[in-house]
């Protein structure tokens, strides 16, 4: 108790400045936080990262959780297809390739193709995108939290998924893309039909009626398949400033505000007792660094946060 | 008098840590990566340039304060490095 106070709180013994506040208390917390990144991106991300927050997102995880969510709302589970897979992984690359962030590219590829040109024919389609979030629970939790990629997560109609996440450079920036594909195969009645005849079916229904960008689901006529997209503009627009679950945090997000906050607090501490004794103690402003370091911890929970559409 | 000085000081930590929030901001509007190191960096030395500064005004500035603000414009070098450059 005696150390924990010489080290935290400002008192006679320790010339009323903090063993933590001094600097080799400062020293040791920097190359702790440069230690903590080094560790958990060498041994524990599957990206590899020399410094920073590195990605943790995996395809088997994200399924998981989308299929956890399906079956709160005692909805079946989607199987993993790895054509849909592929699929979700070149309409990534495309995004990369093209640069753009959106569900149908600037020359106006819509998601659907990526379906066709893997083969997959479906008589129900439907399309989630993520970019810039750590972890895969992160990007489900945002996806929950939007009514229309909500809707699509937990459409009925779908029977398979794929997945892609993928490291790339979007727009100047180095980001991970985050693709899910739902599907649902055409029936029997038409895969009775030969592949080419399916393939233009296919390509006729969506010229004939282009899915929207909106969450307007095609009414079925005939063959003509239904495809989904989700409608950001139905969600909250602007700035999202909800409480985050801390659990959305990679680890190494965790330690950094966890070491941070108890700097946080023991500056705050040292200034408060400094202010009620009215002690003028040389050295740097408590306050000053407070004012930061609570900054950074803000920073550091809402950058977890990536983007949907 | 303490409370004066108190509150003066206050409040020009307050202007700078807002006109800090802003240049964050720009971190946000840019996404190359040479301009956010850039930017990364330049808020580091900015913050340990007024610290110093701040104390050579007052005349109280001594080694053990320019180490106090190094490791402190480090430790927002790292962290900010960690959330911006992916």
């Amino acid at each position: 108790m005696g150390l924990l106070a010489h080290l935290l709180i400002p008192h006679v013994r320790n010339n009323h400045h903090p063993h933590l506040l001094r600097p080799h208390g400062l020293g040791i917390v920097f190359l702790f936080l440069i230690l903590v990144s080094l560790i958990n991106n060498q041994f524990f991300s599957e990206r590899q990262k020399v410094l920073g927050f590195a990605t943790n997102i995996k395809s088997e995880e994200l399924i998981n959780l989308t299929n956890k969510e399906r079956e709160k709302k005692g909805l079946p589970t989607l199987k993993e297809n790895s054509i849909l897979s592929q699929a979700a992984s070149l309409k990534a690359k495309d995004m990369f390739s093209k640069n753009y962030w959106a569900h149908v590219s600037p020359d106006g590829t819509t998601p659907w193709e990526f379906f066709k040109s893997s083969s997959y024919f479906y008589s129900h389609a439907g399309e989630n995108l993520a970019r810039d979030f750590y972890t895969s629970s992160a990007v489900v939790s945002a996806w929950m939290e939007s009514s229309s990629h909500r809707e699509n997560i937990l459409n009925k109609s779908y029977e398979e998924i794929g997945m892609a996440v993928i490291d790339g450079v979007l727009e100047g920036e180095e980001t991970t893309l985050i693709v899910q594909f739902f599907g649902t195969p055409q029936k029997p009645l038409l895969s009775s039909i030969s592949s080419d005849q399916t393939a233009n079916s296919s390509v006729t229904g969506e010229t004939e009626g282009q899915p929207s960008r909106v969450a307007a689901e095609l009414k079925p006529t005939g063959s003509k398949p239904l495809a989904v997209l989700p409608d950001s503009s139905r969600d909250q627009s602007g700035l999202n400033l909800k409480p985050l679950p801390l659990e959305t945090l990679t680890t190494t997000q965790k330690i950094y505000v966890a070491v941070l906050l108890l700097l946080l607090v023991t500056l705050i501490v040292d200034s408060f007792i400094l202010f009620k004794r009215r002690i003028n103690r040389q050295g740097s402003h408590s306050v000053l660094h407070a004012g930061l370091i609570l900054l950074l911890i803000v920073l550091i929970i809402y950058s977890s946060r990536g983007a949907i559409i | 008098m303490f409370f004066g000085y108190f509150l003066r000081h206050l409040g020009q930590f307050a202007a700078f840590i807002l006109t800090i929030i802003l240049i964050i901001g720009l971190l946000y509007l840019i996404g190359d990566t040479f301009w956010r190191l850039t930017i990364i960096f330049a808020i580091s030395a900015v913050y340990l340039g007024f610290g110093l500064a701040h104390h050579q005004e007052e005349k109280n500035l001594n080694f053990s304060t320019i180490l106090e603000y190094l490791f402190i414009a480090l430790i927002i070098l790292i962290t900010l490095y960690s959330i911006f450059i992916r």
